[in-house]
């Protein structure tokens, strides 16, 4: 049935207020309607009679929303000295939340980035980038090769007549026996070029252990950064998972 | 002669009669006053900051000043949020907890705006709880509590009719939804501009002014029978 006022039938009227658009009317009436539409808002609510109720009720109801009153408080909120040392929680709460999300914003990006360095030192230093077979052909014995393979009889003396190989050089080297003096002497290797037997000792003597004492040093400060990183990381997201769920 | 008036406004829609046509242009064509942004307190932040970087050197008694400053504020607020008194306290109570135990986190410049979403977030689990275990959503809106307080000067009869009308609009509100209610809340309640109610609920602006205008409509077919009641209030 339709709304009938005055003697007058508004079913004609009404139904066609049913296609008017009335979050229109609603965002005119609180004067968030752009420019484009404030016009045709502006006719809707002249020629409607029932956009001109809308839009009268929307105003009507915001300002009667502001009036409402709201019951007193009852409680005192204030903290007791108890209540506060029980919310404060101990030292390990406290140091907890430090590592939550908010507490230090620059720490996870910061453990983030310590690690990836802790990681590629160690990868550096344990030499993964540097393999042997990348190094010239023609290049000279590697500072950085393992020490030559040597018989030895446990005394540290090498066994009289055994061969001693020097392995370091990927095949490519002269191979060496000991005479028994300490000294050793080249086998000819017949796919080998010569070389010279003091260029090989002055190697080993200079360039092996310093290398190895750096790489040792990569490895470990790669190693003891990740790690230390790595324990940021689970600490911080720990403490993420016990954050308080109210903080915004 | 009142009702004049009252069409003048805007607040009034013209009879039906079409005699009052030019009162209704009039209404139409005038709008509301551009909403004034409240002034940022300088003076408030800048003794909430003080407050606040005492209380976190463990003085209690600065934390207690905020408390004192902003717990009528929070309640108001959460009260009309969650719609009952005590789970209001439990929520507004646990703001305060929730504030004091990382008060070292608060980085924001105002105190209030952080204060106030963390209440807000506490209302929020009161309405998720209360979803999971439907009862009476909103028991309080009968209680005299709820009522404006009577004036000496007012007759009875008007006081009757505004407290008739509070009673009838916070039921309404009560029934439209809960992000409606709190977008409504916040914008004419408390006055809070839309960028500040999209900050603080983590929703865009368009869906913040969304929610205020379609809340309003929804609130308007909730009150049509009593819309007469309204405009007598």
């Amino acid at each position: 049935m339709g709304d009938v006022r005055d003697g007058v039938s508004r079913t004609p009227q009404r139904s066609e207020h049913n296609r008017h658009d009335r979050l229109l009317i609603a965002r005119f009436a609180a004067n968030d309607a752009s420019a484009s539409e404030r016009d045709q808002a502006r006719q809707l609510v002249t020629d409607c009679t029932d956009c001109s109720r809308l839009f009268a009720d929307v105003r009507l109801i915001s300002a009667a929303v502001a009036d409402l009153p709201a019951p007193t408080r009852r409680r005192d909120f204030r903290l007791t000295p108890q209540q506060a040392a029980e919310v404060r929680g101990s030292w390990l709460d406290g140091f907890l939340r430090r590592f939550a999300a908010g507490g230090i914003p620059a720490l996870r990006p910061l453990a983030g980035v310590a690690l990836s360095i802790g990681l590629a030192l160690a990868v550096v230093g344990t030499g993964l980038p540097l393999p042997n077979a990348a190094m010239p052909a023609s290049a000279p014995l590697p500072a950085a090769g393992p020490p030559a393979e040597r018989s030895d009889n446990g005394s540290g003396q090498p066994v009289e007549g055994a061969p001693s190989f020097n392995s370091s050089a990927g095949g490519g080297e002269p191979l060496a026996t000991d005479d028994g003096t300490g000294n050793t002497t080249d086998i000819d290797d017949p796919e080998a070029p010569p070389a010279d037997a003091e260029d090989v000792s002055t190697l080993e003597a200079a360039g092996e252990q310093p290398s190895d004492l750096v790489r040792l040093l990569l490895v470990y400060a790669g190693v003891t950064l990740a790690a230390l990183s790595f324990g940021v990381l689970l600490l911080a997201w720990y403490a993420r998972r016990q954050e308080d769920p109210l903080l915004p | 002669m009142e009702e004049t008036a009252r069409r003048s406004e805007g607040t009034l829609p013209a009879s039906d009669d079409g005699a009052t046509g030019s009162a209704v242009e009039d209404a139409a064509l005038r709008q509301p006053a551009p909403r004034v942004r409240r002034p940022v307190d300088e003076e408030r932040t800048a003794r909430d900051r003080d407050l606040v970087a005492r209380a976190v050197q463990d003085d209690l008694e600065a934390f207690n000043e905020l408390v004192v400053l902003y717990q009528d504020y929070l309640f108001a607020l959460v009260v009309r949020v969650v719609g009952d008194r005590e789970s209001a306290a439990d929520a507004v109570q646990e703001a305060f907890f929730s504030a004091y135990r990382n008060l070292a986190r608060f980085r924001g410049d105002s105190f209030r705006s952080w204060l106030t979403r963390i209440a807000l977030n506490a209302a929020t689990d009161v309405l998720r709880v209360r979803k999971r275990r439907p009862a009476d959503p909103f028991p309080e809106w009968e209680d005299e509590a709820w009522q404006p307080p009577a004036k000496e000067s007012e007759n009875p009869e008007r006081q009757a009719i505004q407290r008739s009308a509070s009673r009838t609009l916070a039921r309404a509100l009560s029934q439209i939804t809960a992000d409606q209610r709190l977008a409504i809340v916040l914008y004419d309640v408390e006055g809070y501009d839309y960028q500040e109610i999209a900050d603080m609920t983590g929703v865009s602006l368009g869906t913040v002014k969304s929610r205020i205008h379609r809340g309003r409509i929804a609130l308007r077919e909730l009150l049509a029978p009593d819309m007469e009641l309204l405009r007598g209030g």
